[in-house]
């Protein structure tokens, strides 16, 4: 057999197939990229609603912290409010005590103890 | 992989892997069917693949799936009794030597090893080289060489008898 008309004709030859390859793409393959499309576009609406879901946990988690610390404040005012009183008690005890015949009988001279006597303290029993 | 890139790989690919099949089963069904599957599974693993040597895994796709089908099929089909089918770019000016030439190397190529026919028409009609051959299908040089030796051997011989 001559070699090179057998390599002319097999060059020259070809496989004729019943459907073209854009025909297959068109019946087979155009269909699948089109469902493929629709299924990504689900695919996006669903990721939607955890996506959502997850901004309602943050908005939550959120009022949740407002809330604990609206409560916190509101402890701390309270504390704070009865530091003061007591603060103020003390401060018109101290006063009081200040004022006091027995804190004055403190800074007495030991001369003076006599006269204070009389003038303070004796009064004082004889009013009550 | 974007569907553009895809519809490339396809136009580029997809005769040649549906002929390589059909130069190893001589059957046109099974050659569209093993391409269009391969193109199929190549679509759902797009977001996998490399760009390099798409060509090879298409080739090795295809080998895998025609081995397959053939393991399933064998007891209902021998390949061999398939008629191999050239048609001839000049077939409207076909004379009658032409056509008698043509039925003859139909003949003798239906008789040929799949094995030996796919490496002898993938050189012959889609003019690869015998390392672009051997590189697409996994086999060494030396193995499409002998291959291509056994083929020419078997022509030969099949075409002084005839």
């Amino acid at each position: 057999m001559d070699e090179s008309k057998m390599n002319k004709f097999l060059k020259k030859g070809y496989i004729k197939f019943s459907k073209s390859k854009d025909q297959i793409w068109e019946e087979v393959f155009s269909k699948k990229m089109t469902s493929n499309k629709q299924e990504s576009k689900m695919f996006s609406l669903h990721s939607f609603f955890p996506q959502k879901r997850f901004s309602y946990a943050v908005a939550a988690t959120v009022l949740v912290l407002l809330g604990v610390a609206y409560f916190n404040y509101e402890d701390n005012s309270l504390a704070s409010e009865e530091a003061e009183v007591v603060y103020k008690i003390s401060k018109e005890e101290f006063a009081e005590i200040e004022s006091s015949t027995m804190f004055e009988s403190l800074f007495i001279e030991d001369q003076e103890v006599d006269y204070f006597f009389n003038m303070h303290v004796a009064n004082q029993i004889v009013d009550e | 992989m974007k569907e553009s890139e895809f519809k490339n790989l396809y136009d580029k690919y997809f005769d040649s892997i549906r002929r390589y099949i059909y130069y190893r089963s001589s059957d046109q069904a099974l050659a569209t069917d093993v391409a269009q599957n391969c193109f199929l599974k190549l679509w759902e693993k797009k977001d996998f693949l490399h760009k390099k040597n798409i060509k090879s895994l298409l080739y090795k796709m295809a080998t895998d799936e025609f081995i397959n089908h053939w393991r399933k099929q064998k007891r209902e089909r021998e390949f061999a009794n398939e008629h191999f089918e050239i048609k001839s770019n000049e077939a409207e000016n076909e004379n009658q030597e032409i056509i008698n030439y043509r039925k003859k190397m139909q003949l003798i190529l239906s008789g040929l090893g799949e094995r030996q026919r796919s490496v002898f028409l993938m050189n012959k009609m889609d003019g690869l080289t015998i390392s672009e051959i051997a590189n697409y299908l996994g086999l060494s040089i030396k193995a499409v060489e002998k291959r291509m030796t056994q083929a020419w051997k078997y022509i030969k011989l099949e075409a002084g008898k005839k």
